[in-house]
This record gives C-alpha cells, structure tokens and sequence, in this order.
C-alpha cells in the first residue's frame, strides 16, 4: 500500500488536470464580480475568487501549466543531456573537458535568474518557461549520466563488448544506457518536481502561462493581498504545489525500487 | 577460558539454512582456518561470531567470546567487545582504512577508544605496533601511500592494538600478490605465538590454511565437515605440438600519461605463441600483466613495437579486416560478477560475440548459444535466465561459452580462475584442458596462481615492472629458477 500512495495521488492530479481540459464546474474565464470572495457552498466547493470564478475549477485548470512545463523540461533535459553525458563518458580527453566544462558555465548561474534570461529574451508564457526550466536541466542530466556512465565503462564487460567488434555508440545504447536508468530515474523525478516548483515561480512571478489561462502559482500572487481575509485563495493553490511534488517524489521512489532495484550498488 | 566458543550454532534466512548445529572453538595461541566453497556459510559463522548478523537472521544456540555469551550482551558492551576483545582483518585493506586520515591516527583511535593511555602513551604505542606488524614507514603517511601488503599490516595493526584474545581474519590474503599473501601469512603465525591470540580465519585458499593452521575445519552448506574438501584430480597435462606462430609481439612498449611525464607499463617485451600452445604470463601486481593482455587482445596499442595475429598487425587492420581478426580472439576474465551486462539474460550474454558476423538469423544465433552452452556443461534452459541466477562456477562457465561461441583460435583469460574455490578451479581447468584438445585452441594464461600455470601451461613469461625477466617451458623455469625474482614468485607460492 505504502508503495502504492505516491503513483495513485499522482494519477489522480494528471486525471484532474486532463478532465479540466474537457470539463470544469464552471468556466474559468467568466467573470462574475457580483458572486466574489464567497466562502464555500453547495454550488461552490471551495468558494469564488476575487474575480467570482469558481475555485474548485481554477484549481482543476490551474494543474495544466505545472505538470505541462515540468514534463517538458524534463523531456528537453533528458534529450539533451543524456546523449551528452553518454558521449562525454565514451570519449575521455578533450571531448569530456569540453562536455564537462560547458556544464560547469551552465551550473554557475543560479537556475531561475538563468530561467528569468531565457525569459527575458523569448518573452513571457508557458512554452518559454518550459524551454528555459529545460535548458537547466541539460546539465543535470548530462553531469548524472556522465558520472554513472564512466562507472560502466570500467568494467569487464565493456570490455567483452568491445571485443565483440562493438563501436562506442552501440556499447552505449546496449550495455550503458540500460545500467545508467537507475541513477536517471532517480534524477529524473527529482527535475520533474523542481520544475513544478520553478513554474509555480515564475508564474508568481507573472512569466508563466499568461491570462486568462489559470495556473496555481498566478493564483497565489493574485490572491496574496487577499491573504487575511480569504485565506482559502492562497492555502488551496499552494497545498495543490506542495501535494504534488510530494507525489512525484513518492512515485520516484516506487519506480526506482520496481525497475531499477540495483541501482544503489 | 577459550577465546572463542561456538556451540550448536544454526542460523537461517527464511527458508534458508545458513548454518546448521555448528560446534566449534578456537583456544588461545590456536589457529582454526575455516575453508569451504563460496556460499557454504563461512562468512555468516565469522559474522555470528561478532553478532554482527543481519537482523533478519534467526539464530539458535551460544557464542562465547571469553567465556561471555555474546548473544546476551547489550547493545553498547557489544560495541566495546568488539574492538577490544574480538579484532577483525578484513578481505580488502584499501576499503577497510579510512582514506582521509593518517595510519597512526587510524591506530591511535583504537588505542584511544579501548585502552586507558594517554596521548603521549598512544603516539609511542602507535609506533610499537607499526614496528610489531612489520613495517618501519611513519605513523603520518595516509593509506594511499601504500603498497595492498602494508595496508594490510596497518589493517592488523589496528585489529591488535587493543591486545583482543581473539582474532577473526576473513580472507586476509585473497587481494594480494603472492609475495605479499606469503609475508602476511607469516606475520599472522608469529602474532598468534607471541600474543597467544586465537586466531579465525575464513578462506578458500586451502594452501594458505594448510601453511599456517593448526586446525583445519571445513563447512559445507552449512554443516561441519570432518576434513577439507576433496580436491578434484586434474588430468595431466599433455604436452601441444608446436604448430604455427599465432601471436607475435615484437619490443613491444607501452606507457600511460600520470602527472608529470608518463609511467611506462610495459618495456620492449617480445613473445611468440604457436597455434596449441599455452602460454602463462605471470608476475606480481603492477608487472604490466594486464597491459599486455589488451594489447594482445587488440584493445589497445603499444607506443612502439608489433602486434600480430596470424601475421597481421592490429594497429592497421580496418573494416573487414579487423572484423575479421577480431573473430580470432576471445578472452575470459577475473571477476565473473563483473564480466557481464546485469541486465542482458545469459543467451544475450553468450551471443554477444556474434556481433562480428553481421546479422544472422535468430533460430541459428539460439542453435549457437545452445551448443557453445552444452561445450560448457551448462543447461540450454540456462539462456534465458540472467547472470545473478548463477553460482560464480557457473558464471565462469558462461564467461566460457561466450568466449567459445566464435570459435576463435586464441582465448585469453586474465586471472579467470583466481576468484574460484580449489574444488570449482579444478573442475574449470579439467574443462579447459578438454576444450583445448577437442577445438584445438590456444591459450594465453594471465596468473599469479602457481599451482595453476604448472598444471596448464607449456611455456611461461615472467614479467617485473614492464619488462620479461624470463622465458621459457614451464618445467625448466619452475623446477631449476635462475632469475632471482621468478625465485621469489616461486617461493611465496609454496
């Protein structure tokens, strides 16, 4: 069961947020200033905003950019960092020094002033949050790979590979690739609620999915004037981020044990 | 009071029955060696014997450590018994010191934990024990600085310097080179005398049991035994005809880059294989024994010097050509744990080497898998299951079969025997021998297992620090050494 939590509560985010696509209790662009800042009822849940939209719907919506620019930075990372990492790990020498010190640079700006650059330059909105949660999380995974990697290398059967006429691509698909996963998954899950976070962030700070479209972290900057006397308006959106993260990390933690339980030694 | 009593000892992991009714003990100034195959319960005795079990052991009956029933001890006495009264040598020196600090602080820190000197006292005491255990270096060098042998003196070292009645070692020579593993055998002897220690030791290198035990017990899945282990016989060796040269290396000389400058591994070393042959390479760690292997392999090119298989030189061969070379050469090598991909099943494994063929047809890829396995005694079932399945025997002989499956005329196998017990080398070598005949093979022998070159091979090469000291048949080189050092070799292994 305990194994089980993380992955359930899970789904059930992604289903909610899927559903939102679909249906939501109310529309969540329709604005209704006379039914503002209600506390919760049987039509209302969870109560009305400032704006009088339907919370419980916002919230339902509000997943959509999280989860959508976490898993695109994760798979933009994951693309550019693994192929790097592997590369780095099958080429010592200067090919390695170039891959490593490129990360270095990369690692030395603090992550969302990197994020707030990319920003800067592409403008506001989820695909470009996405895109520079990502760029930072190249490095990471190509630091991961790189170490785990040179790991594999060392070892005999690289060495029965290699003389079975294998090249240094097909050694990496076949046999480093496979035994990195552990370490990968672990990093990957990891990323995955970073990015959660640093949406939330950068949609606090206005730069994230834009109006009209709801995303908790704007929900909590909208609302953080608020705070004394609707409580909820803040309280809901933040335990959303916070639940969520803990999911992902729970269901790090069970995918690791299921595919890769070796992966500590 | 004997230091160390075991009496009706069973210790099981679920289902599994670790050791059954075992009774046995170790008086003061007595060496008991405790031999026995991988998994036969050695390390789970040795383990009882500290109450250092994993919880989810279930034990029955008593272990005394001086008359005291461990098992009745808390926690924190625990704790104390255990440097004070009971040390410890572990298998590998390099993971059992602490690399960040200095030896005669990692000494001292016993001294300081179990015994009531004072700082003046410790620094003295430190340099006594150093002096006890053989070794004149001072107490400020880190373990880094240190050769496996005198890690393993500092390892003693600290294992002693709580004066303990009671010394358990768990393969203290199976790291080392022979040299080495022989002045370790002679320093434990003479600390058991002088300190009239008990000494435990768990191996499965009967030949370092028969030297320095008094007694010698053997476990068997988890039972007693009344003697050792039977050793297998090993047909003789029959003399292969001298046919073709296979494998030629020429002055070859290779060096690595270190820090400043570069370090050479190997110095204008020439040898000639034949086609049937069997040649031994042998020499202490760091000799260039494994340089030479992957440069004969092709895995790697000398600066200076010629390497050639059936006539052709590895450093020009391209495409076909060097496909077509590869296809000659297989080898085997010493960690059978580390010689497979864990995630590749056994048929993977074994067909890895099929790669060199190009794509072939999956029903006669498993035909091949299947006879390289039946070459090897193993089930053709076997393919499917993965590498961790198997015991290390097994593996090995998977390791065989992958090397087999090509049918190449030269295999190499670099220490591939030395990580077996007696009885599991003897059954391999039986079978190596066999194949030799059978498939016509050539063999290139990377050892430091004495017993092993004299019964397998026909030639032997001696290297010291990168260069060939000596080249000759076996026999002439073994019984009537000339070189002062392959004397050396010679004598450590006796």
């Amino acid at each position: 069961m305990k194994r089980r939590v993380g992955p359930i509560l899970l789904c059930v985010i992604v289903a909610v947020a899927l559903l939102s696509l679909a249906w939501t209790p109310f529309d969540v662009a329709a604005i209704d200033i006379v039914h503002r800042l209600q506390p919760p009822s049987a039509g209302h849940p969870l109560g009305t905003d400032q704006l009088g939209r339907d919370m419980l719907s916002m919230l339902m919506a509000g997943a959509r950019p999280p989860l959508g620019v976490a898993a695109l930075a994760l798979i933009i990372g994951l693309a550019g960092g693994v192929p790097l990492g592997l590369l780095a790990a099958a080429r010592p020498g200067w090919v390695d020094e170039l891959v490593a010190r490129c990360c270095d640079i990369l690692f030395a700006f603090p992550a969302i002033l990197l994020a707030l650059l990319v920003i800067a330059v592409l403008g506001p909105g989820a695909i470009h949050s996405g895109l520079a949660i990502g760029l930072f999380n190249v490095p990471v995974f190509a630091r991961v790979t790189r170490a785990s990697a040179r790991g594999i290398w060392a070892r005999d059967f690289i060495l029965a590979a290699r003389l079975a006429g294998k090249g240094r691509v097909l050694i990496s698909i076949e046999h480093i690739l496979p035994n990195v996963a552990g370490p990968l998954i672990t990093q990957a899950t990891l990323q995955l609620s970073l990015g959660i976070l640093a949406e939330a962030s950068l949609s606090f700070l206005g730069l994230g999915a834009q109006p009209p479209v709801a995303s908790w972290g704007r929900m909590v900057a909208d609302a953080q004037t608020l705070i004394a006397s609707a409580p909820g308006l803040v309280l809901f959106p933040g335990l959303a981020i916070v639940v969520t993260v803990f999911a992902i990390n729970l269901s790090g933690e069970t995918l690791r044990e299921r595919i890769a339980p070796e992966a500590g030694l | 009071m004997k230091p160390l009593e075991i009496e009706h000892l069973s210790v099981r992991y679920g289902e599994t029955v670790a050791l059954d009714d075992v009774c046995l003990s170790v008086a003061a100034g007595e060496i008991v060696a405790l031999v026995g195959p991988s998994g036969s319960g050695k390390s789970t005795l040795a383990a009882a014997a500290m109450d250092l079990l994993p919880v989810e052991a279930i034990e029955q009956g008593v272990v005394r450590v001086e008359g005291t029933d461990i098992r009745t001890l808390p926690e924190k006495q625990l704790r104390a018994l255990r440097g004070a009264r009971v040390g410890i040598v572990f298998q590998e020196p390099a993971t059992a010191l602490n690399p960040a600090l200095t030896i005669g602080r990692q000494i001292g820190e016993v001294l300081a934990l179990h015994s009531d000197l004072k700082r003046a006292e410790i620094a003295a005491e430190v340099d006594r024990l150093l002096a006890e255990v053989g070794l004149t270096l001072s107490a400020k060098r880190f373990p880094h600085t240190l050769s496996g042998g005198q890690r393993q003196r500092v390892a003693i070292a600290m294992a002693i310097a709580a004066r303990p009645p009671l010394l358990l070692a768990d393969e203290p020579t199976a790291s080392l080179d022979p040299v080495a593993q022989a002045e370790i055998a002679r320093l434990l002897q003479s600390l058991v005398r002088r300190r009239g220690m008990g000494l435990l030791l768990v191996t499965h290198d009967l030949a370092l049991a028969d030297r320095i035990a008094d007694r010698i017990v053997a476990l068997d899945q988890g039972r007693l035994g009344e003697h050792g282990p039977e050793r297998t016989d090993v047909p003789p060796r029959v003399p292969s005809g001298r046919g073709e040269p296979l494998l030629m290396l020429e002055r070859v000389t290779r060096t690595y880059p270190i820090r400043r400058g570069r370090v050479a591994a190997l110095t204008e070393v020439s040898l000639l294989l034949a086609h049937g042959e069997t040649l031994a390479v042998i020499g202490a760690s760091g000799s260039g024994k494994s340089t030479l292997a992957r440069i004969a392999l092709g895995l790697e090119a000398p600066d200076d010097g010629r390497v050639t298989l059936g006539g052709r030189d590895w450093s020009f061969a391209r495409g076909a050509g060097l496909r077509a070379m590869r296809r000659r050469v297989q080898a085997v090598f010493q960690d059978p744990a580390a010689s497979f991909d864990p995630r590749q099943t056994v048929g993977r494994i074994v067909a890895e080497p099929l790669h060199l063929l190009g794509p072939i047809p999956a029903a006669e890829r498993e035909a091949k898998v299947a006879e390289a396995l039946a070459q090897v005694g193993l089930p053709a079932d076997a393919a499917q299951r993965l590498p961790q399945a198997f015991s290390g025997g097994q593996r090995q002989r998977i390791a065989i079969a992958r090397a087999l499956i090509l049918r190449p005329e030269l295999i190499l196998f670099d220490e591939a025997l030395s990580a077996l017990d007696p009885a599991l080398r003897a059954e391999i070598i039986a079978l190596l021998l066999r194949l030799q005949t059978e498939l016509g093979l050539t063999y290139l022998l990377i050892a430091h297992d004495m017993d092993l070159v004299r019964c397998m091979a026909d030639r032997v090469l001696v290297l010291r620090e990168g260069r060939a000291v000596a080249l000759g048949p076996v026999r002439q080189l073994f019984d009537r050494p000339t070189d002062p050092y392959l004397a050396a070799l010679l004598a450590s292994a006796e």
